[in-house]
């Protein structure tokens, strides 16, 4: 994830804010004094500049690969924002949710992650504020995960997050830990049967989507030092023949004009090696490295899209 | 089709290289029958047989002694056509004066009779008379007739040039 990706990720919560409820979009002490006769009329955010610190620590948290911290911290950003920011809850809540579901490889010691999002989700769906249009598809979501979650044999929720910290730390500094490492969490009984399910993957599509047309671009490359070597190295077979067949009488083999045909012949071949080795080469790798990046495509843009598209229709 | 893709992708890598393998398509074969000293002087699977380009093997076999001329068995047999003789590195197919029956022979350069490949048969083998005749405007070598009418078998005076009586 490059900065400007984070950037881009900041700026449109912050877009969300101001267009949701501008009163309280005081993302900078500059805004925050533009505003300050609107935010006398409402309920001010615990603190707004919290909220944007929490998300923006589960943007970079998420972009290192850390999802357990990225959830937690998206959790944080979730419950710091007030059901009047439909918009930004939203985008926090689902942030929160794909994390925890992209946390959750199937064991039992990443279980916990689906019992977090499930209680984010019961907890979102428990407004009674809520409107039927913002319910359904977090409702689908429940859904989903429940049928996740019901596994024979595996502990439950109320085991594994009794036995757990909150789910929402307040991760204040970068530094904070994850309410859920290793060392905290008691170790549930292995289930029975584990649901496989994706584990997550580094983010690599770019780079490797890259290197394919590279690669590529290799193979194309060595198909046109190809062609150009079958077009001299034909040429030179026409000159030479032209030179020997249609003169009056027989060419002496060593000829300054038949060395410079030969020479010329010699080269067109060697393109055509060259070319035929990088050809090859070039499209393996390419369309090797292509169908790679086609399979693992990368977290980020999976846990950005449903909320970029959920809150495209709730605004 | 996980297992499908490796298959596609060393398919797109062979065929490359079979192309560029068909296609490495320099061939030096206008060289057979030009006049050579040594080998390095013809192209590649060829030789400097006598004072000619010569495909290899075959036709590089020349058993006799450095210094003695030895005859080209090939040359002066009857053809239709110049791949006829060009398989055996002599690049005419030469239809003297309106012959039926062409014989495969070598361009002319210089001294006919130290350029010229000698007749395997009819002749004293270090003497076979020859001389450049013209056939469509290009000099050949061929078996001179002119003064003494005597040829090899199966050829017959045409002309003053020896040439086949019978068709390959």
């Amino acid at each position: 994830m490059t900065a400007t990706t984070r950037l881009a990720r900041v700026a449109l919560a912050v877009a969300l804010t101001l267009a949701t409820t501008p009163a309280r979009a005081h993302l900078s002490e500059k805004t925050a004094a533009s505003q300050a006769s609107n935010l006398s009329q409402e309920t001010p955010p615990p603190t707004t500049s919290e909220r944007d610190l929490a998300y923006e620590l589960g943007v970079q948290a998420e972009a290192l690969g850390d999802l357990a911290r990225a959830a937690a911290a998206h959790e944080r950003a979730y419950r710091l924002t007030t059901a009047a920011e439909p918009g930004p809850r939203l985008l926090f809540l689902r942030a929160s949710v794909a994390a925890r579901l992209r946390a959750d490889d199937g064991s039992a010691a990443t279980r916990v992650h689906l019992c977090h999002a499930q209680a984010l989700l019961r907890d979102y769906l428990a407004d009674p504020a809520l409107t039927p249009e913002l319910a359904a598809e977090e409702r689908v979501s429940l859904q989903r995960l429940e049928q996740r979650l019901a596994v024979a044999g595996a502990p439950t929720c109320a085991t594994l997050l009794g036995a757990t910290p909150p789910p929402a730390p307040a991760p204040a500094t970068p530094t904070t830990t994850t309410p859920t490492t290793a060392a905290e969490t008691p170790r549930p009984p292995p289930p029975v049967v584990a649901t496989p399910t994706p584990t997550p993957r580094p983010a690599i599509t770019r780079p490797l989507r890259i290197s394919g047309a590279v690669g590529l671009g290799l193979g194309a490359t060595g198909l046109a030092l190809l062609a150009a070597g079958v077009v001299v190295g034909r040429r030179a077979n026409q000159r030479g023949h032209e030179y020997c067949s249609e003169r009056a009488t027989a060419c002496v083999a060593n000829d300054p004009v038949l060395r410079d045909i030969e020479t010329s012949g010699r080269r067109g071949d060697t393109l055509v090696r060259v070319g035929a080795v990088l050809a090859g080469l070039g499209l393996l790798a390419g369309v090797t490295l292509l169908a790679i990046s086609a399979r693992k495509p990368g977290p980020r843009r999976s846990a950005l899209r449903p909320a970029g598209l959920g809150l495209a229709g709730s605004f | 089709m996980r297992g499908a893709a490796p298959a596609i992708q060393l398919a797109l890598m062979t065929t490359a290289l079979v192309i560029g393998a068909l296609l490495a398509c320099y061939r030096d074969d206008y060289l057979l029958g030009a006049l050579c000293y040594r080998d390095a002087d013809c192209g590649d699977d060829q030789c400097c047989a006598g004072v000619r380009c010569r495909p290899q093997p075959d036709d590089c076999l020349r058993t006799a002694g450095v210094d003695e001329p030895t005859p080209f068995l090939p040359a002066y047999q009857p053809c239709d056509r110049d791949e006829q003789c060009l398989v055996h590195g002599q690049p005419v197919c030469a239809h003297w004066a309106g012959a039926t029956v062409g014989f495969c022979t070598d361009f002319c350069v210089g001294d006919p009779t130290r350029n010229c490949e000698l007749h395997s048969d009819g002749f004293p083998v270090d003497y076979t008379p020859r001389t450049c005749a013209t056939v469509d405007g290009q000099s050949v070598c061929a078996i001179d007739c002119s003064a003494d009418p005597a040829c090899p078998p199966e050829m017959q005076c045409h002309q003053g040039v020896c040439v086949p009586s019978a068709a390959p």
